[in-house]
């Protein structure tokens, strides 16, 4: 449930501001993660989100949903990050490794796929097909706020969609051969 | 048409952890908001934030001493009301303090001459807007889809616009399959799909036209879907399937096809317009898409710009300092600094770099006019300006919590600050009557309001936090309310950490 006064306000107090992070905290960090793939990076840049909506809340409109407004600010201090040459350049990077879930018995179609292993072709994709993946799969972002959060044609979203679910498909089986 | 989740999403869904944005995390947000203005990063950040101070003090200081006869026209460095800046004159020369020599580096310029190296885009780790898989069109029954307009480009054939159902607001491209007849084609019931292109709202934008981009006949089809959303899908056709589009480039964003290094083959240039302007230039090499993104080649990436202005071609690299002009080289993957290139400190910037002294009033002399006028603190950003008191000049003045609304005898206008991370820039055309001064965006004018002209500077004092200063006014009114307007903006003072 979104807290909907908030589409009216001018600025947000503590507690607000700490409902929003309770709320809505760990999306940013894993959408930053995902995008940066720098779990300090994900850190810094997610705690900057919040201190930039406490400072910007007034320019949320409410025509997108606070936590697609959010992402969106996640996503443009994420790509400020990867888009620096220093960055860039010295390649900070670390090896991706999600915590391991127990199969779920509704993975039969791909075996005893681990979560772990999921995640691992998830993070071999593209930058572009793994970001729609993720705001699908993990936010659970609806295709037009998808087309919000990047700033795309909602058509484009659902082709990236589903080459980045067969992308993600196909690795696994080749993995499981 | 709606695919169903699959199911290996119920074992990933969560496999990143949780409790991540831990409440160590929370305390220290919720202690760097109740200390407005006194934000303590970490890590990183200060290295960056600091990195990027001490080469803007560098550059401050080093410049004037490097080039002892230019004037040092500094409203930054006087105690001086800033000048009333009519675009027309040039700005005034007084007397500034002999700097301290630095030892610090200036920031990054680039050469004079850049050598440009193409790369491929789909293995960059940045993000831009293009994809360059090749996506085949298929074919589908006309009848299943709800066809919007039809564009008939001579020679190419008729093009459908449509949504796949309805209600739907998400457009289509597709090209009607026609059957060779013994009296030449005919049309069929069955469309080539060729993709999304836009929203139905902007049906009527979508064009189709003939591009002959990297020296290969074809077809662009350009269509929108938002405000500062487009699509451009390139098709072409192949021998061995001539009838069959297929498109192996896409951008996302606007674009221009032009023939940068005479070579006779059209090279595609795509601008963005975000919170900063980025440009990158694509090319094919050895049947390979390539690119190059220009704001890095010059070393003009965030918070600086770039862009291309089609008419001249040229490259301007707006940088927080300076502009730097650069045209491409003729038959060779270089651009050059030019002859005409304005190298411009922030003595040529409207907004004077000024922290506020807690002077209460200051007189703002417009066009032999004083205007007395008081300071007021910004509620929203750590800024605020002069503001003309209510008399017989100022008729009625309204503050609002991002900026100012008056009325004189000459007419109304706006100033108001917007958080540059607040969302896309409007599309900006530079225009030559503020195009002296080095923090001018562009202009952006919307003919359906009456006051249609919204001039857009880049006030970066806090890099990490840029604002963008917008004044907004009747363009006709343009000579009757601007020279206050300009001059409020100009005296725009920081307000320093408390």
């Amino acid at each position: 449930m979104e807290p909907d006064y908030l589409k009216h306000v001018e600025s947000v107090d503590g507690a607000e501001l700490r409902q929003l992070m309770d709320r809505y905290g760990d999306d940013v960090w894993k959408y930053a993660y995902v995008l940066t793939k720098d779990r300090e990076q994900a850190k810094d840049i997610s705690q900057e989100v919040f201190i930039r909506a406490h400072y910007n809340i007034r320019s949320f409109r409410g025509q997108s949903s606070l936590k697609t407004w959010l992402l969106a600010i996640a996503r443009n201090q994420s790509l400020n990050y990867l888009s620096s040459s220093y960055f860039r350049k010295i390649g900070l990077r670390e090896t991706v490794r999600p915590r391991q879930s127990a199969p779920s018995a509704e993975s039969a179609y791909l075996g005893q796929q681990s979560a772990a292993e999921i995640w691992d072709a998830i993070f071999g994709l593209s930058k572009k097909l793994r970001e729609v993946l993720v705001l699908d799969l993990e936010h659970e972002l609806t295709v037009q706020e998808i087309a919000q959060v990047l700033n795309l044609p909602a058509g484009t979203v659902k082709s990236r969609l589903h080459r980045a679910r067969k992308e993600v498909e196909k690795r696994l089986k080749g993995w499981k051969q | 048409m709606k695919e169903t989740r699959p199911d290996w999403y119920s074992i990933a869904k969560g496999g990143l952890g949780d409790s991540l944005f831990t409440e160590e995390m929370k305390r220290e947000v919720g202690r760097i908001v109740e200390q407005p203005r006194a934000r303590r990063r970490s890590g990183r950040w200060i290295a960056g934030t600091a990195l990027v101070a001490l080469c803007v003090a560098a550059v401050l200081l080093i410049l004037p001493l490097a080039r002892p006869d230019s004037p040092a026209p500094s409203p930054a460095v006087t105690d001086e009301p800033s000048p009333v800046p009519s675009p027309d004159q040039p700005l005034p020369t007084p007397e500034s303090p002999e700097p301290e020599p630095s030892e610090t580096p200036p920031p990054p310029i680039a050469d004079s001459e850049v050598r440009l190296a193409y790369e491929s885009p789909e293995n960059h780790s940045g993000d831009y807007p293009v994809e360059t898989d090749r996506v085949e069109a298929k074919r589908i029954d006309k009848a299943s889809v709800r066809i919007q307009r039809t564009i008939e480009v001579e020679g190419a054939g008729s093009f459908a616009i449509y949504v796949r159902e309805e209600g739907d607001s998400q457009l289509y491209a597709g090209m009607e399959v026609r059957a060779k007849g013994t009296t030449g084609h005919k049309e069929t019931d069955e469309l080539y799909e060729i993709g999304p292109i836009g929203e139905l709202v902007y049906a009527d934008d979508v064009s189709v036209t003939p591009s002959s981009a990297f020296g290969q006949s074809g077809l662009r089809i350009f269509g929108a879907c938002g405000a500062n959303c487009v699509a451009n899908t390139w098709i072409r056709f192949e021998e061995s399937a001539p009838d069959v589009p297929f498109s192996d480039f896409r951008l996302y964003t606007h674009a221009q096809e032009v023939d940068l290094d005479e070579d006779g083959i059209l090279e595609v240039v795509a601008t963005e317009t975000s919170t900063v302007g980025k440009v990158q230039i694509y090319k094919r090499i050895a049947d390979r898409i390539m690119f190059v993104d220009v704001n890095e080649a010059l070393q003009a990436e965030h918070p600086g710009s770039v862009v291309y202005e089609g008419s001249r071609r040229i490259f301007l690299a707006l940088l927080p300092d300076r502009t730097l002009t650069y045209e491409y080289g003729i038959r060779d993957d270089v651009m050059k600094l030019t002859d005409e290139h304005t190298v411009e400190t922030d003595l040529d910037r409207l907004i004077a770099d000024k922290a506020y002294d807690g002077s209460e009033s200051l007189q703002l002399e417009v066009d032999g006019e004083t205007y007395e006028s008081t300071w007021f603190a910004n509620e929203t950003f750590p800024v605020g300006a002069y503001l003309p008191n209510d008399g017989d000049k100022v008729l009625r003045k309204i503050l609002l919590t991002d900026g100012l609304y008056y009325t004189t005898g000459s007419g109304s206008a706006f100033l108001t600050f917007r958080a540059a991370d607040e969302g896309d820039l409007p599309e900006l055309s530079k225009e030559a009557d503020l195009a002296m001064y080095g923090d001018y965006m562009g202009t952006e004018f919307k003919d359906d309001e009456p006051y249609n002209r919204r001039d857009y500077f880049v006030y970066d004092r806090d890099a990490k936090r840029p604002i963008y200063v917008v004044l907004r006014y009747a363009d006709d009114n343009a000579s009757g309310v601007r020279p206050l307007l300009l001059a409020i903006a100009a005296n725009i003072r920081y307000v320093p950490e408390a």
